[in-house]
């Protein structure tokens, strides 16, 4: 007989499964129906795949990828916000998503401007606050016009302690900040919540619990992210929703120097026992570390890679490298997931909101789904629909970051970096994943969603206008 | 000699990095090879190997040491040692969005399989035969006028159009879509009905020989429109190869004027050329050369006597059907007096059809299709009297899949038919292979053992290289109580005695 037939399987997958029974060599094509592309939009991608334009874009969008790839983050300090944070200096508060003004803001932002002001002294009521920001004295900004990152409400004043990590192959200095402990969780940063109770914990924060871990962060000179992160992702985090085994590498990392300190036993108890309570405690360092390397980028001539992704509640906004920090929005979508409990319904959802997702900029989170099939089995889905999930990322990213091998793929490497080009051209959105806000603030469950064709539509429009000249 | 190379920040976990050396150790010359994190511990023991690190190494650094005999095998071990991190040195996981994506320069394939949406069938179909690969479609609603485009363009360069809606293939071995592994042999088929080339392939085999290749055309190649253009070129392929000594064709009954063209072209065959044009008659024939057959299994056995096989023996005799037919309707109670054929093969409805038609004089045949040998039922959901089913026609397909690939539906339809207290017969015939339901007999075979107080009638068509282990299934439906025959032909021949006989009571 003669040699066997090698054959290339489009369509039905148990017609693949069949071949593969007969030893065939066989290739699935994971099609999807062709995607209606406006004319306009055709066009616009026949400039920037083709020619000298192209291989300008090919070579920036691989930088971009690398600075990710290349990235050396570490934790080197705790500092308050008002100091590190470019621009965030008395009476202004940042918040996460999209620029957008107070009447426009989703409730949990409202009330989160007027806890800003509560905190930090500059109202004594909530009337006075709202005074206060009706006369257009407290100044708003995105959290990710800044080198901060704004998680959930992403509520931030200059007095919030923050978590500094520092790109040492960059230089960038990002700052995030730590989730307010086992009561608080969320609390004022995250949730947008004010209290006596919350404004005394995050005061006992700064003062108290994390000058022991500023001590160890300095005597380690510096902490190095990266590793940690990618041993997590060994172990079942994709470092957005799940956070499990990093938080336990973290604490494994300090526990000796904590003990080490030359300082007061109660508090280095304290410390540690905030840290070790704390859901999801190195979050925070996962989003700074991607904030830093994405900054790297910001106005990174040619590149179409996303430096930004996020939402506040109303719009979701993207950034490209090249276009430096111009938005490009569209309605911010719903979260789809489960519930904490059965009570919650859709109706209870308000859209996308938070910056956190800054870590699938980075190739985390949704783009790493197939290394943590625990987070995606919560929306229902088996371990090969966890694997899909990178594998279609895969489809829309620049390459891979050989940081993260993972064990579901036989080792293959997760993708990185996010080419608005191929979102158009495949009709394939990056997954996000996140926690679900509910309209009276509180997380009230987990999921996904996919970031709006809209934006890279615009963001494409903008990028095509700039280089437009240099297209063949 | 040694050679040490640093990657700064560089983290590969130290298990990745653990199954390294043996691998690089294969490669002659090497004596040591270790990768590793230049942690404290891991320092000490390179050194303890005698090599040197540079002093600003430090944990969060790969260190890969080499010793071997030359400069140039230490060059060379580190390469590996790279590749093997980088995944360079496995076949990498590719996933294609789309067929352009294939360099079939790089990575050759000889045919593309589709069965996307009909409407978008054509447009990849095109790019297929354009990358140079032969095709295979599965899809219907594809237009007759894309088919032909499509035949064209394949003509022009070479290359073979299966389909749209083909049914099975088997070439050189690999059974696609629906068809059976049927074992090697020396009789080409080329077909333009999926399930009769099945049948006919499959009779093959249970008389001890096999096929060299089947090559589904499509339904529609036989009609004017197309003209026979696969089924040209399919006997073209099978004039041409050695392997084959035998070539067989079969069809429904199609154009009569491209039935002539194909018999024209058959004539022209150095090797012997059975036809089955299922439907037609001896008039068809006259002035060919061809061995023109009325059946699948007529067809069958006169390409295995050509090819030198033994066809005696094959199945029962005309006497042995009566027989059996007059002893089991015998046994059934006055009342049960109807026949129920409940179809998975749309050929095989069609040839039991027709044997009816002519063998049941004066009976009326109720049935979902609408052809001149049946009356269509009112209701394609309700039987009456003896009634004649396809449920992989459009009327049922429309709600549910086909029950070649999930028998759910046909199930369900063999329940309600037993819960009639008219029946008395019931024919359900299978079809195996690698791309159709897993299992399309025990849950068939449970329900007929179940009812001992009605008669069953079955062929299974399939292969013994099937992966539904075809005689394992078929001693099930033995002892479920099913009279199982060797070919649909004789199930029908049953069958009509036995609405006989039914008749005569």
């Amino acid at each position: 007989m003669a040699e066997k037939l090698r054959i290339v399987n489009l369509g039905i997958s148990s017609f693949y499964d069949a071949l593969v029974n007969q030893d065939c060599k066989v290739a699935q094509i994971d099609w999807h129906p062709p995607v209606k592309l406006s004319e306009e939009l055709q066009e616009q991608l026949l400039k920037v795949t083709t020619g000298a334009l192209a291989a300008k874009i090919d070579e920036a969008n691989e930088a971009a990828a690398d600075m990710v790839i290349q990235a050396d983050p570490v934790w080197i300090d705790v500092k308050p916000a008002g100091e590190v944070i470019e621009g965030l200096d008395d009476y202004t508060v940042t918040h996460s998503g999209p620029p957008i003004s107070f009447e426009d803001m989703v409730m949990l932002h409202q009330r989160g401007m007027v806890s800003a002001c509560l905190f930090e002294g500059w109202a004594k009521t909530e009337e006075e606050a709202l005074e206060l920001i009706h006369s257009g004295k407290i100044k708003m900004i995105s959290a990710l016009d800044t080198n901060t990152v704004g998680a959930g409400t992403g509520i931030i004043t200059k007095s919030v302690a923050m978590i500094i990590i520092k790109d040492r192959n960059n230089g960038k200095i990002a700052a995030t900040f730590p989730a307010e402990g086992i009561v608080y969780q969320g609390g004022f940063c995250g949730w947008g919540l004010y209290s006596e109770g919350i404004a005394e914990n995050l005061r006992h924060m700064k003062e108290y619990l994390l000058p022991p871990m500023a001590e160890v962060a300095k005597a380690k000179g510096g902490l190095p992210i990266k590793p940690i992160l990618a041993e997590s992702m060994v172990m079942g985090d994709e470092n957005h929703t799940r956070q499990s085994a990093a938080d336990l590498l973290f604490e494994h990392q300090i526990t000796m120097d904590m003990m080490k300190l030359d300082m007061p036993r109660d508090q280095v108890m304290a410390s540690m026992q905030y840290i070790v309570e704390t859901p999801r405690f190195f979050h925070c360092f996962g989003q700074g570390a991607s904030r830093a390397a994405m900054l790297g980028n910001v106005g990174r001539e040619y590149s179409t890679v996303v430096t930004a992704v996020c939402g506040n509640g109303v719009e979701f906004g993207i950034k490209i490298a090249a276009m430096g920090d111009q938005w490009f929005t569209a309605p911010a979508p719903m979260m789809e997931g489960r519930y904490t409990s059965s009570k919650y319904t859709i109706d209870d959802q308000i859209p996308w909101c938070g910056d956190s997702c800054v870590v699938e900029c980075a190739g985390l989170g949704g783009l790493a789904a197939a290394a943590s099939p625990i987070v995606c089995n919560l929306r229902g889905m088996k371990l090969k629909d966890a694997i899909a999930q990178t594998r279609e990322m895969e489809k829309i990213c620049v390459k891979k970051n050989y940081n993260y091998p993972i064990p579901n793929m036989d080792f293959d490497f997760l993708p990185v970096g996010i080419d608005i080009r191929k979102v158009l051209q495949t009709g394939i959105s990056p997954v996000i994943h996140g926690g679900m806000f509910n309209k009276e603030g509180g997380l009230i469950g987990a999921g996904m969603a996919r970031i709006p064709m809209e934006c890279f539509e615009k963001a494409m429009a903008a990028f095509v206008a700039k280089y437009e000249k240099e297209a063949v | 000699m040694q050679k040490v190379i640093v990657e700064k920040k560089r983290y590969v976990d130290s298990v990745s990095l653990m199954g390294i050396s043996d691998k690089v150790l294969t490669l002659a010359g090497v004596s040591n090879v270790e990768a590793m994190m230049a942690t404290p511990a891991n320092q000490a023991l390179l050194k303890e190997l005698s090599y040197t690190l540079p002093e600003d190494v430090t944990s969060n650094d790969l260190v890969i040491a080499v010793t071997a005999d030359t400069e140039e095998i230490c060059g060379a071990a580190i390469e590996m040692v790279k590749n093997i991190i980088d995944r360079k040195d496995v076949d990498d996981y590719t996933s294609y969005n789309n067929l352009t994506e294939i360099n079939l320069q790089e990575d050759p394939y000889d045919l593309c399989q589709i069965s996307l949406p009909g409407e978008y069938a054509a447009a990849e179909a095109k790019k297929a035969l354009h990358m140079g690969m032969d095709l295979f479609i599965f899809s219907d609603n594809v237009t007759i006028e894309e088919e032909l485009e499509l035949k064209q363009l394949g003509k022009s360069l070479g290359k073979l159009v299966m389909g749209p809606d083909a049914g099975v293939a088997l070439l050189n071995g690999v059974a696609l879509a629906a068809g059976s592994i049927i074992k090697d042999g020396p009789i080409g088929i080329v077909a333009a009905s999926g399930s009769g080339a099945q049948e006919v392939g499959c009779i093959i085999e249970k008389c001890g020989l096999g096929v060299s290749n089947l090559i589904g055309t499509g339904g529609r190649d036989l009609y004017p429109q197309i003209g026979g253009i696969t089924m040209i070129e399919g006997i073209k392929r099978m004039e041409a190869d050695p392997n084959t000594k035998v070539i067989v064709l079969v069809s429904k009954l199609a154009d009569l004027g491209v039935m002539d063209k194909v018999l024209d072209v058959a004539d022209n065959c150095t090797k012997p050329v059975v036809v089955v044009f299922l439907g037609s008659n001896e008039k068809l024939f006259e002035g060919h050369k061809v061995h023109a057959t009325f059946s699948l299994e007529a067809c069958a056995l006169k390409a295995v006597e050509l090819a030198g096989g033994n066809v005696s023996n094959f199945g029962m005799n005309d006497e042995q059907i009566a027989a059996l037919a007059k002893e089991s309707v015998a046994k059934l109670d006055a009342g049960r007096k109807y026949f129920r054929g409940l179809y998975c093969g749309g050929t095989f409805t069609e040839e039991a059809l027709q044997y009816f038609s002519a063998h049941n004089q004066g009976v009326q045949l109720n049935s979902n299709l609408s052809n001149r040998f049946c009356t269509k039922l009112a209701d394609s959901e309700k039987s009456e009297g003896h009634a004649i089913l396809d449920l992989g026609a459009e009327d049922f397909t429309a709600k549910a899949p086909h029950p070649v690939f999930d028998p759910s539906l046909r199930l369900a339809r063999l329940r309600q038919e037993l819960a009639d207290e008219e029946v008395g017969v019931v024919l359900v015939d299978f079809i195996t292979g690698p791309g159709v339901a897993a299992d399309p007999i025990t849950a068939f075979a449970k329900e007929c053992a179940k009812h001992p107080e009605i008669v069953f009638i079955s062929s299974i068509c399939g292969s013994q290289e099937d992966p539904q282990n075809v005689a394992e299934k078929e001693k099930l439906l033995i002892e479920a109580g099913v009279i199982v025959v060797k070919s649909n032909y004789q199930s029908a021949k049953l069958a009509s005695a036995m609405m006989n006989e039914l008749d005569r009571r």
